[in-house]
């Protein structure tokens, strides 16, 4: 299994990593982060633990990127290859529905763990004027980066096995990501939400952010609460790649 | 063979059900293994910062694992609005996240005995005007620790140190959080929700002055508000008989009385203190009373017979005496919160008290709170209320102690004031007094009952690194992140689809 995995994964990096749409993501995204992290240098008023919390957390570019992103990454994943019609071919390869949509995934993760990492570069910046950035505190937001992503990935896998018009897969996965982060910051303003705050704060992922990850903590519960709904969404994608025999 | 016609659709609306039931199985996995996952008996979390700010402490677990009682935190914050541009509220919320992820943890640790609720004014506007009714809450940003007879309030100041950007002269710097020490605070009022009984604070009445139950300026209901809020019981004393109530109490306040209580009231207070009773005593220096002296002297201090009135001030008359009062003793479980706050009291018509020289050598006697050098003791005549305000010829200018904390090696422990104002509704109420007012009546009160830290768990300094950049280091900044590594990605992209082409 493993490696019929990873022959589908090298060729979803190939076709990730040599599409020129790769770039240009890239380059808006780098602009886009360079924007919120020059923000949060000055809405931070140059503490350095502020400027990592606004930065890899609480800014508003930084939301735009993380739910923005996995949508265009994986809106064509396996839309196009259903458009294109490379899809029957690869799924009367000898390869399970379940490998597909994995390297599919672990593909889009690997990309997209390549548009995050230059943003490290930010804090080796400032690291030269003299900011100590607290080590613990980088390695859990970029964890909490790495654990969100994953889970609208997936959302955004979902959508893609669902049609074959790739802006039909992206709006879809981009407003169920939206939903998924805005509706439990929405829903808790509400006063009559009050009995059921508890519930929904552990399911708000500004919450996560602001109460674990941009803290320095990795809370147990809410790893397993991305970790169980990636799997969840996984296999959806993979039941709804199943679902073509019935059609 | 062609299918006989119909059969697609039950085949694909069996399919279509089969991939529903799936989905639900599948959502409700998911949201079953989450939910087993938050139970706080089996969640974990992990502390990675420096100082392991989020990691409770031995003690702690020691004290979380031996609960025999449930224990609620409720906590209620709203950042305040300090100076513009101080940033104190932004300190104030980032503290507040502190407390709430540490409460968590508590809740965690406990094994099912605490629980947490965290309230927000507006949003849970309802059940936070409830708890102010109930509890006789004076303001937010507080920790509820409600235990199964008594609840204890922990304010914000108490659980973190933030120095709050005041400078001399009333210009403004940064508001930044200095010290988290919420641990010790929040893990010693866990111990005292724990006991049953209910102290009481007995306010001896009937000799003029401010009144207990009233709510005038100069009365003292916010104070015994104040003393509820901590769990304390307040009952009047009268003066019928003074003695046998006192029996009864574990607190006794004589707060600026007007007539002199006495010999008979004097002595009892003495007899009450030397049996292990507790004593706060405000006595105002415009008023004679021998009897008063006599058992300031039973606990070791003088007073001097004069208002304290600031020599610096530009104005005459009595607003000379209202004093600023911002230096308080580091150490002292009484002024040691507030001392690390920086904030200031009130005081007015107060006068100077010193240790009596002649009180034995094993008396502690701890000077509280002392005024700036910029003072001077104003005397006046015997029978009248002041003096003329002014500094003349005779009258001492410099720094006075004008509040004792007072421990015998035996006996019980006495808070001493030179006044009785910066007690009263008046200078309690954040918006006439100094911050620091209520903070040190109940710090007070909570020394009295032997209600200070009951564990030590230690501070921890916050961590704070602040890159300030020049206007050519942040165009650098800018020239790397706007311009170089956007670049660096569409040239990274013109050579992969460079190398394509080929």
């Amino acid at each position: 299994m493993i490696q019929r995995v990873t022959t589908l994964l090298w060729r979803e990096l190939e076709s990730l990593f040599f599409s020129p749409l790769a770039y240009i993501v890239l380059t808006v995204f780098l602009v886009l982060n360079g924007f919120s992290f020059v923000y949060a240098l000055a809405a931070s008023g140059g503490v350095v633990e502020d400027t990592v919390k606004i930065f890899l957390g609480n800014g508003p570019l930084f939301w735009v990127c993380l739910v923005a992103v996995p949508p265009l990454v994986t809106m064509r994943l396996v839309s196009e290859e259903r458009r294109s019609g490379t899809l029957e071919v690869l799924l009367t390869a000898p390869v399970r529905d379940g490998e597909v949509v994995l390297a599919k995934f672990l593909g889009a993760m690997v990309f997209q763990g390549f548009l995050w990492a230059p943003t490290l570069l930010y804090v080796v910046v400032i690291r030269g004027y003299g900011a100590v950035p607290e080590a613990g505190q980088l390695i859990t937001s970029y964890v909490g980066i790495a654990a969100t992503t994953s889970l609208l990935t997936a959302v955004g896998l979902l959508f893609s096995t669902r049609t074959s018009n790739q802006i039909v897969a992206a709006v879809g996965s981009l407003t169920a990501n939206l939903l998924l982060v805005l509706l439990p910051v929405v829903v808790l303003q509400y006063p009559y939400a009050a009995p059921l705050a508890r519930l929904i704060s552990r399911l708000s992922m500004f919450g996560h952010f602001n109460g674990s990850f941009s803290r320095g903590l990795i809370d147990s519960g809410v790893m397993i609460w991305y970790g169980a709904g990636t799997v969840g969404l996984l296999l959806l994608a993979t039941r709804s790649l199943e679902a073509r025999r019935w059609r | 063979m062609a299918l006989k016609p119909g059969f697609g659709k039950w085949w694909r609306m069996g399919g279509a059900a089969e991939g529903l039931l799936a989905a639900l199985v599948i959502i409700g996995l998911v949201g079953a293994v989450t939910y087993a996952a938050t139970r706080p008996t089996v969640r974990h979390t992990w502390d990675l910062t420096k100082r392991d700010i989020y990691t409770l402490q031995p003690q702690t677990r020691g004290v979380l694992s031996g609960l025999e009682t449930d224990v609620h935190f409720i906590t209620i914050m709203r950042p305040e609005s300090g100076p513009l541009f101080s940033g104190l509220a932004e300190v104030q919320q980032k503290a507040a996240d502190y407390v709430n992820t540490l409460l968590r943890l508590y809740e965690q640790e406990a094994g099912g005995r605490v629980t947490l609720e965290i309230l927000d004014p507006h949003r849970d506007s309802r059940r936070v005007n409830d708890l102010v009714r109930a509890l006789h809450l004076q303001r937010y940003n507080v920790v509820l620790v409600q235990g199964p007879e008594r609840t204890e309030q922990i304010f914000l100041d108490a659980l973190v140190t933030i120095d709050r950007g005041l400078e001399e002269g009333g210009a403004t710097k940064p508001a930044e959080l200095r010290a988290y020490h919420a641990e010790r605070e929040i893990t010693s009022a866990l111990q005292s929700v724990g006991v049953t009984e209910t102290k009481k604070v007995g306010f001896l009445t009937g000799w003029g002055g401010p009144r207990m139950d009233a709510f005038e300026m100069f009365d003292l209901g916010l104070l015994a508000e104040g003393a509820r809020g901590q769990g304390l019981e307040p009952v009047p004393i009268p003066p019928e008989d003074v003695a046998a109530s006192l029996a009864d109490v574990d607190v006794a306040v004589l707060c600026g009385p007007e007539i002199d209580p006495g010999d008979r009231v004097a002595q009892a207070l003495i007899e009450f203190v030397a049996g292990g009773g507790a004593l706060l005593l405000a006595i105002d220096p415009t008023h004679d009373a021998p009897g008063l002296d006599r058992l300031l002297s039973e606990v070791g201090l003088v007073r001097e017979l004069a208002v304290l009135c600031r020599s610096d001030f530009p104005t005459v008359g009595p607003d000379r005496a209202i004093l600023t009062v911002q230096r308080f003793d580091a150490e002292h479980p009484i002024t040691a919160p507030i001392a690390r706050q920086g904030t200031f009291a009130r005081m007015y018509s107060v006068g100077g008290l010193a240790r009596d020289r002649s009180a034995p050598s094993t008396t502690s006697t701890t000077p509280l709170v002392t005024t700036s050098s910029q003072t001077f003791g104003d005397r006046f005549a015997p029978g009248e209320r002041s003096g003329d305000w002014m500094p003349t010829a005779g009258e001492r200018e410099g720094a006075r102690s004008v509040a004792y904390a007072v421990q015998p090696a035996e006996g019980g422990r006495a808070v001493v004031f030179g006044g009785s104002a910066h007690l009263t509704n008046g200078f309690l109420s954040t918006q006439e007094g100094g911050r620091a007012n209520f903070d040190l009546a109940l710090y007070a009160l909570n020394w009295l009952v032997e209600r200070e830290s009951a564990i030590e768990v230690g501070e921890r300094p916050a961590f704070v690194s602040r890159v300030d950049l020049l206007e050519d280091e942040l165009s650098t900044v800018h020239l790397y992140v706007l311009l170089l590594m956007p670049l660096g990605g569409a040239i990274l992209g013109l050579l992969v689809w460079f190398a394509r082409r080929r």
